[in-house]
């Protein structure tokens, strides 16, 4: 059988994507041309400690102006991926957050466990409780670096076997959508689920930081339960080795 | 329980700790009736390995009785059976286990644990017992009682009739040390030579002999770890008395050896100059490993031969000679040990009479005295080989 190709191969997941174009320009572009100049000149003459941290900052100011491209700059910044995304869903802002995992086990029976949505609460470690209302909605109940969160969800797409996608109802304390796609690994190597999330993050690009730091950025909340899925679906448990019952401290 | 219990640097102590409990479905509890601290657990002691936390519990080398079972273990173990338990741990069902990959098992690594190394290293590893939290975190079996994961696919019966001493190794060392020299894909008439005349040295001389090697040059310091080397029948340098690399080409007739295994791996000892400078630069903690060994195993081996890295490396290695790696067309062999693999094979090994690992057994001593353990054989290297523990 060929590859299946629901996702088109040529189309990178969202939170792959990056700018490359130039954002150091105009006004910007000239100060730290010129004042990283001045400021390393200075340095050079100063000499000791305080020189050679001027003539650093200078010469940092005056490369981020001469390839016109600043990392911590764009590392800060909202991507356009990012800025097209909560245009199309009138948001304040929108972070995409992917992860794809394969699993050892058949299509159809990956997709059944992850269509059955009580399930999910089994190894999404942040989610408290999936209420099923009907068919197609539900309500979360989400621990959240602020406290508890909840919305209910609608699933707007549900192609069985290949496709589930879900987008929050009005009134959500934190906006989102979201699609998982199911297709069949090459050879016959299980099925590889490709898991898609857009959120509107509370206090954007920096409460999204700020929430990576406390562990609790969806990105790294997907990755870990993507990986505790794979457990469940492949061993039937979820691996642990958490204190105090396996990993004994020292009394 | 007790158990031994890491601190920080050269800081073990043997503490009272909570008995472990079945936690998942698939676990087995053992009471460990032997256990041994194996050279890795050096590097542990060292504190060269990131991720450890204070208090956990070391030891991956271990065997015992079941004295209790998950509902899922499903008659692969009952209480009572008598075990030899692999230092890694894997779960039977992902494609890296199906392919006998078992060191690279998806799924034994806790999410929150594997996702460390994922930062780290880029990818996942299996989970580890008693091997710091981003191997998964896992409390060891240097102490009374383990909890083992996966125990209906990891843990060997013993029959009845074999002692503990003589089916311990089958742990770590043992298969890790064969893993290396068969990674040599030895073809007769082939030269093997080993560095580190430690225990996985030890068991890869023996192990490479086993495998049709025609010649085992084995490489050390310590004298009577060199006459444990001779004992198997390998020829020895010492590298304190002669230049490794132009005895070797002198030995094998200019050719070098077909198989270089590198036994020592991350801290090497000596005063070569690029050994001296790694020296500094880990001490400046701006590099993890020192890798003398295997820049000389690179400029040793053969053209077309087989570099095999048992040693566990742990960082960013500095001035490897790819160059001439590349230009010889090496093949580079290294991993952690797929355990599961050689457990059978090996075990009948030991039953057939061809090799006892008893031999390798310098000290034995109880786990209260573990961390005596661990200084003795940290800074008497020549007279202690292995150190065997009773809880």
């Amino acid at each position: 059988m060929p590859y299946d190709s629901v996702i088109d191969a040529s189309t990178s997941p969202l939170s792959a994507r990056r700018d490359s174009e130039p954002n150091v320009t105009g006004v910007e572009w000239a100060v730290s041309l010129f004042g990283g100049a001045l400021l390393g000149a200075w340095g050079m003459r100063r000499r000791g400690f305080p020189g050679a941290v001027a003539e650093a900052v200078g010469g940092m100011l005056v490369a981020r102006a001469v390839t016109g491209r600043c990392p911590a700059k764009r590392a800060l910044a909202e991507t356009s991926t990012e800025r097209a995304l909560a245009r199309e869903h009138g948001w304040r802002n929108a972070a995409p957050v992917g992860r794809a995992i394969t699993v050892n086990k058949p299509r159809s029976e990956v997709y059944a466990f992850w269509r059955d949505l009580p399930n999910l609460a089994r190894f999404l470690l942040n989610v408290e409780r999936i209420e099923v209302s009907d068919e197609l909605r539900s309500h979360w109940t989400v621990k959240s670096p602020t406290g508890e969160v909840q919305w209910d969800s609608r699933i707007t797409a549900d192609e069985p076997d290949r496709r589930i996608a879900w987008e929050s109802e009005p009134g959500a304390d934190i906006r989102n959508t979201g699609e998982v796609v199911f297709k069949d690994a090459p050879g016959g190597r299980g099925t590889e689920v490709h898991a898609s999330i857009v959120f509107e993050p509370p206090g954007g690009k920096v409460g999204r930081i700020v929430a990576a730091l406390f562990q609790r950025d969806p990105a790294i909340q997907l990755r870990r339960d993507m990986r505790r899925f794979k457990q469940l679906m492949e061993t039937g448990e979820i691996s642990t080795s958490k204190p105090p019952l396996a990993a004994p401290r020292g009394v | 329980m007790r158990a031994l219990c890491w601190h920080g640097k050269h800081d073990v102590r043997v503490e009272s700790v909570p008995d472990p409990e079945i936690v998942n479905p698939r676990d087995a509890i053992i009471r460990i009736t032997t256990t041994a601290i194996c050279g890795s657990d050096l590097h542990l002691y060292d504190g060269v390995i990131p991720t450890m936390m204070p208090g956990d519990v070391l030891g991956h080398e271990f065997m015992g009785e079941v004295v209790d079972v998950g509902r899922n273990v499903n008659g692969a173990l009952k209480v009572g059976d008598r075990v030899v338990v692999p230092f890694t741990i894997a779960c039977g069902g992902c494609f890296f286990c199906n392919k006998g990959l078992w060191s690279a098992c998806d799924n034994s690594n806790p999410a929150e644990k594997a996702d460390i190394v994922e930062a780290l290293y880029g990818y996942t590893p299996s989970g580890l017992f008693g091997y710091s939290h981003m191997m998964g975190g896992y409390a060891g079996g240097q102490a009374e009682y383990v909890r083992v994961p996966f125990a209906d696919t990891g843990p060997i019966k013993i029959p009845d009739g074999m002692d503990d001493e003589q089916v311990l190794f089958l742990s770590d060392i043992f298969p890790t040390g064969y893993m290396a020299a068969e990674n040599c894909s030895i073809q007769p008439g082939d030269t093997i030579a080993v560095w580190g005349c430690g225990p996985v040295g030890q068991f890869a001389i023996r192990s490479a002999f086993m495998l049709g090697a025609e010649r085992v040059i084995a490489i050390d310091h310590f004298e009577n770890r060199l006459a444990l080397a001779r004992q198997a029948g390998a020829e020895t340098l010492n590298f304190e008395e002669v230049k490794i690399v132009e005895a070797l080409q002198e030995m094998t007739g200019g050719r070098g050896p077909d198989g270089c295994i590198d036994a020592v791996g991350m801290e090497s000892h000596g005063w070569a100059v690029d050994n001296v400078i790694d020296f500094a630069k880990t001490t400046a903690k701006v590099s993890f490993d020192r890798p003398h060994v295997l820049r000389e195993c690179i400029v040793a081996c053969r053209k077309g031969g087989t570099v095999s890295i048992p040693g566990v490396y742990g960082g960013l290695l500095d001035h490897l000679p790819f160059g001439a790696a590349f230009g010889k067309g090496l093949t580079f062999k290294m991993g952690q040990t797929n355990m599961h693999t050689y457990l059978h094979p090996l075990l009948q090994r030991i039953q057939e009479g061809d090799i006892d690992p008893t031999f390798v057994i310098s000290h034995r001593l109880s786990l209260n005295d573990a961390a005596e353990g661990y200084k003795i054989f940290k800074t008497r290297q020549d007279e202690v080989t292995k150190v065997v523990l009773k809880p």
